[in-house]
This record gives structure tokens, C-alpha cells and sequence, in this order.
């Protein structure tokens, strides 16, 4: 009970003070009890389902359309992904609609290329332009010589262009710089890799263990919505991160662990659950290999081992190696998704995914569910072509990677500086990707944008990359436009539809008609039998024999619900060599790695500098988001986590600019320290995205700094040749 | 009947701060850029390692005893009898008055002359939606009903769980509910 | 135990930091606390002290007091965040709320100017309105309001003391009927502000040249204020400082604060003890400084006023007790 005490001292002064103070005590029935009803007017004239294109994760939203203009954009209750819910970036999809930085027409560039200047083109000389010079390319160095650059929906239809074209070089980032480690982590271990949807069955889970992996800022909608479910029926949880993330505040045991020993204290988990025979026993008998090497292995990696390497005390790593035991099967960690960290990374997502199996969590309720997918015929394409392109060139001349899977952006752009692979590429097409942003070692980006003969950019925005290009396609957003089927592996099957829900602003096209267009001017059309995109989607969806009205209806078609545990009664499988969960790994030990991971030290911070660590904002997408106004009202720029007591020593304020400079003596933008208690002191943090230095760009441009600027050092897993972004240092410089 | 009493409640525990329910009101509500009727907060206590962060998601408290309809001059802050504190912006004559006396500074200028607030959407109400925020939020932090009615989800949850309100001391009678 | 790291991502514009009144209201509430206090010491001391009543003082005082009332209404117009014309304040007085002070003070304002204006009819002589009405026609109409208003003198009189204590009173209630803002949620705000309107009222009167004995009275009159002003000061910061911790860190802000200085400083040694002093030897006849005083009286008064606005705005409370402070 509030307590009124003073209040009975003031009447003595104040009690005098007329009906005027006495007034306020009067009570409801004074209150004016009627007035207008607000309304803002935002209720919609229709409602247009299409799925989310903010980040990769697809969600499926409703489209609230008023006199054309998009107003609002809800989760479809009908959608698995979304369950009628949305992160705030999809949210606030129309703040990327109505940017008014949007590029507007076609752009041809005029004077050399780093000074960025253009011309507005009509779109027929801008599609002739980049035809001819496409051709160019592929007359003087064969079709190899260009390479796809692609993230994103829209880019399966530039995908099919630029394989008919002839060459093999297409690269996503996501691979070498984001979730390459885990997927080859996982596949040699249970040969299946975590799906674009990660298959973690956290809503069922009764102990969640995070390495990383900071879910609540990592905003991947249905894993948040799960996270919280599972911390509303009392999961325990494990977050191991020397920041005291969103998902650290949550957890029951927060471990600050020295950054790059994460191996050391899986390896500690799995001795303590090993000698102490807390592992599922039947489990691993069944389908595992190799528990005995592996019971050797980490024979001597106790937690009295550990704790002088990850600095988590040896008692905390048994109780938290008890709590993750009592709840198994039900109880997992977390494979991470941005695995790309110290350049050992497959090993140490091996070592996760094999204390996943100890704890018998894959296949298992709670643990890891065994996905399904809807049976989703691709387009029946008649013609192939013949031409056999000379294999990709991702890889540098000396060196391979055995075990990636997939093709290295990075590689390809290392590949465009000349001389540096078999052979040398001369052409880029870029969709839905911002090397300058993304790619770790921008000095070789930028030598790369220097020798290339032609780029495309295909763009909403005048991002760094479009800057630099040749010509410049601007494409409509997400929200303007068909694209393809999204129909991943997940714990129902289900078909999604992206859809306009109005017509393209500006002169502004959709991929499919971009990727149409050019087809015919490289003399490709045959490999494009369909009229557009409705006629494709339409012939995929028959062929599936699916219903087309209900799909545009609703958004989606979902499938008959499958078992997805071992428990269901589905046989697991594994695509390994051993057909067996493999904790040793007979393969690595032949090609030369160690068969089951080492904990190998990583280089340490020189005096007076801090490893620079990066991470999400949930209310933005890497750096396509920081330019959105909407967005923006709720973080529009970056700052430099700091510890306090550090801040203290170097007399460094809270909200203080500061620059910071890496070894190579590379500086960032001025940038606002955080100063707080919520970091280690041996390392900084910085929400990846910002720092735009594209001036078209006017609401991102120079707001908060780019963690990129600072990742000269080039570190590469040998097993997959995935580059890692936490292994640059920085040091504070105070005068700005 | 008894009449209506609205409130709502926020889970402490589940929610992570992400904006999506502030980002959600401003595309219903029209807010303006760099105002907000709703916005996040994050308390840290302890001391490192043993760290408590609280995470809230705040909006206007629609008062039991509001002081900002009572101090308002024109009459334009007003409560509905299901307890929703309104604005009447024909009858705001922005003397900020009603700002000032808000113990939570749920209330702000809106660019185009008069006072706005959280109105607890009370536009969807009558289509049977809940508000915005609560309908966007992906960790269904938020629920939103009638406290008087014992068979609500709100009141269901508020029966279930610990909570606290702010502010207590000024005597304003808030009616969101933190959960604890 | 570290404090509190507090994050929040709202940054509506005035209200993050708090900062939603300008010079406008500690003007408003600075003309407001004159009049009140020209009202009530010079109607007080002709009722009571007709003797040595100028009668000049009549007419100049009620018009004096209605063009500072007006440029208060007007400065508290100004501050109004409306579009356009702003011509919805009308809407002040289509309605009276009995729980609003601010509908009360529109009320009390509107009653003020035609007490006013009855004190002014009363100090012309019906003989004098007679001769008025003759040169001027239309002032004809004047002529019975004046013979009334002079037949009612006393009640006018007591009408304006009156209405001059609820005016004082309220420019405080303003501020203090809102527990949301600690350092003015304290009922001494009322007495004080009216007290301290009362002594620029005095110190404003003692400006005119009148026969010695009224001159002194006004002294007087100024000093008692200023005492009193001290001592309600006093009671204010002890006020807070009895309460619970957001308001005794309310009183820090004052005692050892950012507002330290220009309360101490301007408010208490230049506002109050320098006049006083000043005033002291005046009517010890050890010294005459009569227009100095009152201009410090009118500084320290104005300078409390925007002290205590700002350091309100300056302050608000997170539920955990914390005070927060922009
Ligand atoms: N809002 C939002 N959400 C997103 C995205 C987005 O852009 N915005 N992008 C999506 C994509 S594509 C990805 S890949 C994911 C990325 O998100 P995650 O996969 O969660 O990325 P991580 O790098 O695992 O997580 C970053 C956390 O790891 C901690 N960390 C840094 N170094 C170490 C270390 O050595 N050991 C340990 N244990 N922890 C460390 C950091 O402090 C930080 O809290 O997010 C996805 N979700
Ligand atoms: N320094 C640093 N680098 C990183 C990371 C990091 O944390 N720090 N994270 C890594 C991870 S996990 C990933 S997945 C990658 C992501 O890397 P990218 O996919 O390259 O991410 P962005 O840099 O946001 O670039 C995407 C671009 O696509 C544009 N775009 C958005 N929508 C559309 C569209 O509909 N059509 C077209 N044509 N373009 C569109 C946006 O404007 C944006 O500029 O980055 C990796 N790189
Ligand atoms: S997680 Fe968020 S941004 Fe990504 S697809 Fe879903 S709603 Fe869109
Ligand atoms: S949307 Fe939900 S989880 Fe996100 S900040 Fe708001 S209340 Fe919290
Ligand atoms: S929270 Fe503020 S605006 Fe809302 S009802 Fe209470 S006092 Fe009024
Ligand atoms: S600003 Fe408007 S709503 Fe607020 S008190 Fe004044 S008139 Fe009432
Ligand atoms: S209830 Fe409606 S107005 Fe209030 S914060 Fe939520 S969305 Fe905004
Ligand atoms: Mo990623």
C-alpha cells in the first residue's frame, strides 16, 4: 500500500489551499464520460496474403491495403511461420515500400566507376547495355567469367538466367559468412544439416542451452515465438555468451565465457556427461559411432581443464552439465545459425552437434524434430543446356576446402581479383546482397570492384554496391511482386505464396520480368518457356496439385501434420559414411583433420585492444533495414558496447564518440559508446548494418559505425573454407 | 452487468524487447515518425555476473483514477465507461497540462496540434480485434481484455500469476499489469 | 550494489527529456502571483487603511493589474501547441471542469477582470464619472456603474483580496495538484507561490510615489512576505525531503543539485535576503533603495518560478523508486 503519510503533512499547509486543490479529490463522477471515438482510419479495403521478404526466414504475412497504399502488414494466423505474428522488420515493411530513397529507374553509370555518377536510363537501354556487355564478357573469357552474386527470394529467377547463360560461379553469403559451419558441422556428424528453418524443437524443450545464438535479438520469428513459449511453461535455460544477451537475461545460468573457447567448454560438457553416465545410453548405442574414441577424447577435458580456458568456473560447467542431463532427450543445444566466428568452426559445431548426441536430442521431442517438406515439383524446364561450364572457382588456386558444401561468395569474390584462382571472373550480377556490407575483408572487395570489367546491380536501394556498378536495375520490393514457391523443410509441409499487393512504385520491376527480360537479349528465351510469373506459379502449383485460388486466398496451402520424432515412430536415417551418428569421424581423420574436435586457442587481443564482436538488432536486417525511417524510430544507429569498469579506466562517458581502429590500422565511423555491465571486458560489440557511407542513402548514411570496416583479417576454416568475422581487434581512440 | 473494466497485462519473462509492438501501433495508430504511444524498456541491476535485466513494454496505464483526465481544462481527456482513457482532439488546446500531470509519460504533442496517446485501440474493439500491439507481439507477451470479467484470459493470467503495477505511490489506479 | 543501466527507446519530443513548458508558464505564473499580490495588499490596505489611502492608487492598480493579467493570459496562450490560430482555446470556456485547477484558474482569471474593473469604477468619484460622461457621450453607461460601484466599495474591496488569494493560491495548485512530478507534487507550493506573489505585489507598489506612511506600509508589507517566502521554502524542501525517495531526491536537486545555484544564487540570496536587507534599512531610515529592492523581488520571484518548472520537468520517477533526472 502506497503510503500517505506526507500527504497528511501537506494539508496542513496545503489542505487550506481552497476548492481549487480540493477539486482534484473530487472523484469519477466528475470525469467527462463522453466524447469522440478515435480512429485513425487505418482499417483496410483489402487484405493481400504474401510472405515476408525482410529477412530469409520467409514468414508468412497479411497485407492491409487502403486506396492502394499499404498501411499495415500482420502475421497470417494461417501460416506456420508467423501463427498470425510478426517480428517488428516485417512489421515494418511499409517503412521499406514508402522509403523515399527507393531507386526509381534504371541507372547507367557515367563517369569511372568509384566516383558514382549516373545517368536515369529507360529500361530498354539499360537492359540492352547490360546484354552486350554480358556477351562481351562471355565471347572474351567464356560464360565462367561472370558470376552470380544472390541472397534472397527473388534471386532463383536471375539463378535460372545465369546458369542457362553458362557458369557455375553463383554464390551466396550465407554459406562462408553465415551458417556454413553448422551445416557442415551437422552433416558430418548426422549426415543432415539444420534446414533454412532451423529444426530445433524448442517449444517442446525443457532445458535450451545457447551458444551464441542470441535469440530476442536474432529476431527469426517462429524460433522467438518458440523461445518464449518454452520460457512460459519453465524450460531451463543455458546461454553461453561473454554478452549478457536478451536470451541471457532469460536464463537460469549465464556463462561469460572468454570468447573463442566455446570447444573447451563443449568438450568439458561432454566429460562431466561421459564420466558421470549421464548420456541416453540407448541412445547412443543405437545410433551412434565412435562414444568409445570419444570417451577417450575428452577423458582429461575436465572442467577443472576448461575452466582455465574459457574462464567459467569448474563447478558451474558440472551443474550445467547435470541441469542440460536431467532433461534429456528433451533438452538440446542449440546449433547456432551465424556459426562463422574463429575459423575452427565446423569442429566446434561438430563438438555441439555431438553433445546433441549424448543427450539423444536429435529426432526427439523437444530436442531436434525430424523435418518434413511439401512434395513441391520443380518447373518442368524442357530445355538443358549442353554447354558443360568449367567447374566454379571459389576456391583459390592452392588450396581446397573438401568439405564445403556449397559455393564460397567470398571465394568468388577473391576470385575477381586477378590471378588469385584458376581463373579469373571479369563480370559480377548482384541481387539482394551488399558485399561492401557483408563481405569480411572489404580491402578485397574493394580490389575485386576494381578489375571488374562489368557489374550489375539489381536493388531497391542505393546500397553501397549499387554504387558501384555499372548499371543499376531497380527492382520493386517484396511487397510489389511475385516470386517463387517458398516451401522449406519444417515440422509441417506447407506451400507459401508471394504475391503483389500493389503495383510497383515508380519504374521499378520484379526479378522474374528483370531475369525474362534479359533472357531474351542474350538469346536465351528457350530457357524461359513461362509468360510470366503467374503463369510459372500457376504451372508449379498444378503440378503439385495444389489449388491456385486457395493459395492466393489464403497465402498458403498446408500439408497433413507427419511424425517428426523418433518417438512418432519414424526410423531416423544418416547420410553419413557409417549410416551412423558419427562422434568420430573416420572422414575427417582421412582427409587430414582431427576426427573429433580440439580445442585449439585463439590469437589473444594485443594490450590495449578488445575483440570485436557483432550481432543483431531485432528491429533490423543486417544492413537492408537501416535505412527505413519506421524501423529507425526504434534504433536508428549503432554503439560500441563497452564494459563500464573499462569505460572507467580509459575515462570513457557513456554516449562519448569514439573511433575505433583495428590492427591494420583501419578506423570506423564515430561511433556512441554504450558504456555497460553487460559485456566482458575483454571485448566489444557492435550491432552489424550500420555505417553507411552511401549518401543516397539519407537516413543511414554515416549513422552509427560498420563492424565490416574492421574485418581485414582473413581466417578461413580449412574444412570449408568459410571466413571467420570474430577475429579482428580494436582499440578506442577518443578524439573524433 | 457490471460494466467493463480493460486493462492489460505484459510478461516480463517472455518478452524480448523486440519494438514489434511499438512498430505495430505506429502503423495502426498513424503514429508519426519519432513519437510513440508505446516504446520498450530495459532495467539492469546486479552486478556483472550476476546481472537481472527487466524488459517492458509500456504504453499508457488508462487510470483507474486518471490525473490526466481530471486535470485536463476542456474536457477533452476523457474515459469511456469501459475505462479507456481517450482524447478528444477537436477539444485539445494543447496546454500540455494533462502531459505533466501523467505519472508515466504515456502522452505527447502530436505534430499535427493536439495531445495523442495509446487509445487501447479502441477502434478495433468493436470489430471483436485486440489491439495492435497485442495481436503483432511474437512472444504473446501481451494480452489485453476486461478485468471484471472473471472468465477473461486477462483475468485468468492475472489470477495465475505474480504482477505488479507502476507507480503505485501517485494513487492513479493503473491498469497494466507487469507479470512477473 | 551498482545503480540501475536504464534503456528505453521512446523519444517523443518534449517529453524525452521532459521538457514540455517553456518561459511561457513561469511567465504565466509569474504575472499570475503579481496581480494576486497588487490585489491583494492594495485593496487589503485601502479597505483596512483608508486613512492614508491614496485614492490615485485606485484606478492605477486595477489597470496596472489588468494589463499584466492579460500579457500572463497571453504568454500562457503562446505556450499553447495547437495548429493555425489557435483559436480552439476558446474551448477553455465552453465548459467548466470542477477537477481541473487550470479550468478553475480560466475561471478565476475571467472573474478577475471585472473585479478589477469595479475596484477601478470605485476609485472615480461619481462627480468625476459625471464629467467623464459629459466630454466623453458613450461612457454615459458608466455613470450607474459607477455610483453602484462606489456604494459597494467595501465589498469590492474584500471581492478582490479574495479573489487575489485564490489567484496566488492557484498559480501553485497549477503546478502541485500533479503527483506525477515530485518536486511539485508538495502542498506548500500553493502558500508559497501566493506569498512570494504577494511580496512582488508589495515591492511593485512601493515603486509608487505616495505619502510616507503608505510608502512604509508597502515596506512592510514586502518585508513579512519575504520572511514568510523563507519560511515556506523552508517547509517546501523539508516537505520533500520527508517523503519517500523520489521526492527527497526532489530536494537535492535544490540542495545539492543542478538547481543549487540559481536557488540559492538568484532565488534565496539575490531574490529574497538582498531585498530584504535592502528593505531593512529602509525602514530603519538607515538607507532608501526602494526601486532596487523591487527589482530583485520581481527577479527572485520570477526566478523561483522558473526554477521550480524546470526542476518539475527536470525530474520524473521510474516505478522502482528510482528518480530519474534528464
Ligand atoms: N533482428 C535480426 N535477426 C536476425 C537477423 C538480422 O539481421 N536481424 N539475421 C538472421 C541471420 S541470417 C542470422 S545468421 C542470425 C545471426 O544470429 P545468431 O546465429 O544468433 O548469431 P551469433 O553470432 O551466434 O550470435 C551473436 C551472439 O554471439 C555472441 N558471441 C560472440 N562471440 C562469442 C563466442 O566466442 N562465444 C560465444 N558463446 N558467444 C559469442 C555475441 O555476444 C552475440 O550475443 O540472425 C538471424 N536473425
Ligand atoms: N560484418 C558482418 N558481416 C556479416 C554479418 C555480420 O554479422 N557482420 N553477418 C553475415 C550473415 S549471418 C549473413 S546471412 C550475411 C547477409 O548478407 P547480405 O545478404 O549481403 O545482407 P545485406 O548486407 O543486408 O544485403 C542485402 C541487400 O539486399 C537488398 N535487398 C533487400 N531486399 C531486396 C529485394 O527485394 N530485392 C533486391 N534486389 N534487393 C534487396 C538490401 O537493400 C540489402 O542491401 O552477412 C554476413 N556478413
Ligand atoms: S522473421 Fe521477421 S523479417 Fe524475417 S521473414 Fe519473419 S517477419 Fe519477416
Ligand atoms: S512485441 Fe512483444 S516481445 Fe516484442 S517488445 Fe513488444 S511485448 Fe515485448
Ligand atoms: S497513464 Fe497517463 S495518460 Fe494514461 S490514463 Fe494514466 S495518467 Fe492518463
Ligand atoms: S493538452 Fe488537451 S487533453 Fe491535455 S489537458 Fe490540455 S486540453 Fe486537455
Ligand atoms: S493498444 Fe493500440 S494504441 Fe495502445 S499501444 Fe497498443 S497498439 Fe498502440
Ligand atoms: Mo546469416
Amino acid at each position: 500500500m502506497a503510503k500517505f503519510t506526507r500527504r497528511d503533512f501537506i494539508k496542513i499547509s496545503g489542505g487550506a489551499a481552497l476548492g481549487v486543490a480540493g477539486a482534484g479529490m473530487l472523484s469519477h463522477w466528475a470525469w467527462p464520460q463522453s466524447g469522440v471515438i478515435p480512429d485513425p482510419g487505418t482499417t483496410p479495403d483489402r487484405i493481400v496474403p504474401s510472405y515476408c521478404g525482410l529477412c530469409f526466414w520467409n514468414c508468412g504475412i497479411l497485407v492491409h491495403v487502403k486506396d492502394d497504399r499499404i498501411i499495415k502488414l500482420t502475421g497470417n494466423p494461417h501460416h506456420p511461420l508467423s501463427n498470425g505474428k510478426l517480428c517488428p522488420r516485417g512489421t515494418g515493411g511499409t517503412g521499406l515500400v514508402y522509403d523515399p530513397d527507393r531507386l526509381k529507374k534504371p541507372m547507367i553509370r557515367k563517369e569511372e566507376r568509384s566516383r558514382q555518377v549516373f545517368r536515369e536510363v529507360e529500361w530498354d537501354e539499360a537492359l540492352d547495355y547490360t546484354a552486350e556487355k554480358m556477351l562481351a564478357i562471355k565471347k572474351k573469357y567464356g560464360p565462367e567469367a561472370f558470376a552470380l552474386l544472390t541472397h534472397g527470394s527473388g534471386g532463383a529467377w536471375l539463378r535460372q538466367l545465369i546458369t542457362s547463360y553458362g557458369t557455375a560461379n553463383i554464390g551466396v553469403p550465407s554459406y562462408a559468412l553465415c551458417k556454413g559451419p553448422v551445416e557442415t558441422g551437422f552433416f558430418l556428424t548426422y549426415g543432415a544439416n539444420p534446414p533454412e528453418v532451423e529444426n530445433t524443437d524448442m517449444r517442446n524443450a525443457r532445458c535450451i542451452t545457447l551458444i551464441g545464438t542470441h535469440l530476442g535479438e536474432n529476431m527469426h520469428n517462429t524460433q522467438v515465438q518458440d523461445f518464449s513459449q518454452a520460457i512460459g511453461n519453465g524450460a531451463a535455460l543455458i546461454v553461453v555468451d561473454p554478452r549478457y544477451s536478451v536470451a541471457a537475461s532469460k536464463a537460469r545460468y549465464w556463462l561469460p565465457i572468454k570468447p573463442g573457447t566455446d570447444t573447451a567448454l563443449l568438450l568439458a560438457w561432454m566429460n562431466v556427461i561421459i564420466e558421470e553416465q549421464l548420456y541416453d545410453a540407448d541412445y547412443v548405442g543405437k545410433y551412434t559411432t565412435g562414444f568409445d574414441e570419444l570417451k577417450k577424447h575428452v577423458a582429461d577435458k575436465n572442467p577443472e581443464w576448461a575452466y582455465t580456458r574459457t574462464s567459467i568456473k569448474p563447478e558451474l560447467i558440472r551443474e550445467t552439465a547435470r541441469l542440460m542431463a536431467a532433461f534429456e532427450p528433451s533438452s538440446f543445444i542449440h546449433c547456432g545459425r551465424r556459426t562463422t566466428w574463429y575459423g575452427d568452426d565446423t569442429q566446434r559445431l561438430r563438438a555441439i552437434a555431438m553433445l546433441n548426441a549424448l543427450l539423444g536430442a536429435w529426432g526427439r521431442k523437444g530436442g531436434y524434430y525430424l523435418p518434413a517438406q511439401m512434395d513441391l515439383p520443380g518447373y518442368p524446364y524442357l530445355k538443358k543446356s549442353d554447354y558443360k561450364p568449367k567447374p566454379p572457382v571459389d576456391q583459390p588456386k592452392n588450396t581446397a576446402y573438401p568439405f564445403a558444401e556449397a559455393i564460397l561468395a567470398t571465394g568468388l569474390r577473391d576470385a575477381s581479383i586477378p590471378g588469385s584462382a584458376a581463373y579469373d571472373i571479369h563480370g559480377w550480377m548482384v541481387y539482394g546482397t551488399n558485399p561492401l556490407s557483408s563481405f569480411t575483408q572489404p580491402q578485397k572487395t574493394y580490389a575485386a570492384l576494381q578489375h571488374l570489367d562489368f557489374i550489375v546491380s539489381v536493388a531497391n536501394l542505393p546500397i553501397e554496391i549499387a554504387g558501384w556498378s555499372d548499371v543499376v536495375l531497380p527492382e520493386c520490393t517484396y511487397l510489389e511482386r511475385y516470386d517463387d514457391l517458398n516451401s522449406p523443410p519444417f515440422r509441417v509441409p506447407f506451400a507459401a505464396l508471394r504475391q503483389p499487393a500493389i503495383a510497383p512504385m515508380y519504374d521499378s520491376k520484379p526479378a522474374w520480368w528483370i531475369a525474362k527480360q534479359l533472357s531474351t537479349r542474350l538469346g536465351l528465351e528457350e530457357y524461359f518457356p513461362w509468360q510470366d510469373a503467374e503463369d510459372y506459379l500457376r504451372v508449379r502449383v498444378k503440378n503439385a496439385a495444389l489449388d491456385w485460388d486457395s493459395l492466393k486466398k489464403n497465402g498458403v496451402i498446408v500439408g497433413e501434420t507427419q511424425p517428426i520424432y523418433i518417438e512418432d515412430g519414424i526410423v531416423p536415417t544418416f547420410d553419413t559414411p557409417s549410416k551412423k551418428i558419427e562422434l568420430y569421424s573416420a572422414q575427417l581423420k582421412a582427409a587430414g583433420f582431427d576426427p573429433m574436435p580440439e580445442f585449439k586457442p585463439v590469437e589473444e587481443p594485443p594490450e590495449g585492444m578488445f575483440r570485436l564482436l557483432s550481432g543483431r538488432a531485432p528491429v533490423h536486417s543486417f544492413g537492408m533495414t537501416t535505412n527505413n525511417r519506421l524501423l529507425g524510430d526504434c534504433y536508428a544507429e549503432n554503439e560500441v558496447w563497452l564494459n563500464d569498469k573499462v569505460c572507467e579506466e580509459l575515462g570513457i562517458k557513456d554516449k562519448q564518440q569514439v573511433v575505433l581502429v583495428n590492427t591494420e590500422g583501419a578506423r570506423s565511423h564515430p561511433v556512441k559508446v554504450k558504456k555497460t555491465r553487460r559485456i566482458r571486458p575483454d571485448c566489444v560489440f557492435l550491432v552489424h548494418g550500420f555505417g553507411s557511407r552511401q549518401r543516397k542513402m539519407e537516413f543511414a548514411f554515416n549513422k552509427g559505425a560498420s563492424d565490416t570496416v574492421q574485418m581485414n583479417k582473413d581466417t578461413t576454416d580449412p574444412l570449408i573454407g568459410s571466413k571467420a568475422l570474430n577475429v579482428n581487434f580494436v582499440k578506442i581512440e577518443q578524439e573524433v | 452487468m457490471r460494466p467493463k473494466r480493460y486493462a492489460m497485462t505484459m510478461d516480463t519473462k517472455k518478452c524480448v524487447g523486440c519494438s514489434a509492438c511499438v512498430i505495430a501501433c505506429k502503423n495502426e495508430n498513424q503514429v508519426p515518425l519519432n513519437h510513440y504511444r508505446d516504446w520498450i524498456e530495459q532495467e539492469l541491476s546486479g552486478d556483472y555476473p550476476h546481472l537481472f535485466m527487466e524488459i517492458r513494454s509500456q504504453r499508457c496505464n488508462h487510470c483507474s483514477d486518471p490525473p490526466c483526465v481530471g486535470i485536463c481544462p476542456t474536457g477533452a481527456s476523457w474515459k469511456t465507461k469501459d475505462g479507456i482513457v481517450l482524447v478528444d482532439k477537436k477539444k485539445c488546446i494543447g496546454c500540455k497540462a494533462c502531459i505533466a500531470a501523467c505519472p508515466y509519460d504515456a502522452r505527447y504533442v502530436h505534430p499535427q496540434g493536439y495531445v495523442d496517446k495509446c487509445t487501447f485501440c479502441i477502434h478495433r474493439l468493436k470489430s471483436g480485434l485486440t489491439p495492435a500491439c497485442v495481436e503483432i507481439c511474437p512472444t504473446a507477451s501481451l494480452v489485453f481484455g476486461d478485468i471484471n470479467d472473471p472468465n477473461s484470459e486477462i483475468s485468468k493470467v492475472l489470477n495465475a500469476r505474480e504482477y505488479f503495477v507502476n507507480h503505485v505511490e501517485t494513487g492513479c489506479k493503473p491498469n497494466l499489469y507487469f507479470l512477473k | 550494489m551498482n545503480g540501475i543501466e536504464f534503456m528505453s527507446n521512446r523519444a517523443n519530443p518534449g517529453i524525452d527529456p521532459f521538457s514540455i513548458w517553456g518561459w511561457q508558464i513561469p511567465v504565466y505564473l509569474f504575472l499570475g502571483g503579481l496581480v494576486a499580490g497588487l490585489m491583494i495588499v492594495a485593496s487589503v490596505q485601502e479597505y483596512k487603511f483608508s486613512e492614508k489611502w491614496e485614492p490615485r492608487l485606485s484606478r492605477i492598480v486595477p489597470l496596472l493589474a489588468m494589463v499584466l493579467l492579460s500579457l500572463g493570459m497571453f504568454s500562457l496562450y503562446l505556450d499553447l501547441d495547437i495548429k493555425g490560430l489557435k483559436l480552439n482555446v476558446i474551448r477553455l470556456y465552453m465548459t467548466f471542469q470542477p477537477t481541473s485547477p487550470i479550468s478553475w484558474g480560466a475561471w478565476i482569471l475571467v472573474i478577475t477582470y471585472p473585479a478589477l474593473a469595479l475596484w477601478f469604477l470605485a476609485g472615480i468619484s461619481p462627480a468625476g464619472m459625471n464629467g467623464l460622461a459629459a466630454k466623453f457621450r458613450f461612457l454615459r453607461f458608466l455613470v450607474p456603474l459607477c455610483d453602484w460601484a462606489n456604494g459597494i466599495k467595501g465589498k469590492i474591496l474584500v471581492a478582490n483580496t479574495a479573489i487575489g488569494i485564490a489567484l496566488g493560491i492557484y498559480t501553485g495548485v497549477f503546478l502541485s495538484s500533479m503527483a506525477s512530478r515530485p518536486v511539485w507534487h508538495s502542498g506548500i507550493l500553493g502558500p508559497l507561490f501566493l506569498i512570494s506573489g504577494i511580496s512582488t505585489g508589495a515591492a511593485s507598489l512601493a515603486l509608487f510615489k505616495v505619502n510616507h506612511d503608505l510608502a512604509k506600509s508597502f515596506i512592510k508589507w514586502d518585508i513579512f512576505a519575504l520572511v514568510t517566502e523563507l519560511v515556506f521554502l523552508g517547509l517546501f524542501l523539508l516537505d520533500n525531503l520527508s517523503g519517500e525517495a523520489f521526492h527527497k531526491a526532489a530536494a537535492m536537486l535544490f540542495l545539492a543539485g543542478p538547481y543549487t545555484g540559481a536557488f540559492f544564487g538568484i532565488v534565496v540570496l539575490l531574490g529574497i535576503l538582498a531585498p530584504l536587507s535592502l528593505e531593512w534599512a529602509d525602514l530603519t531610515e538607515k538607507g532608501k533603495a526602494p526601486v532596487m529592492a523591487a527589482v530583485l523581488v520581481l527577479i527572485g520571484s520570477l526566478a523561483l518560478r522558473c526554477v521550480i518548472v524546470c526542476a518539475g520537468q527536470a525530474c520524473h520517477c521510474l516505478f522502482s523508486g528510482q528518480m530519474f533526472i534528464n
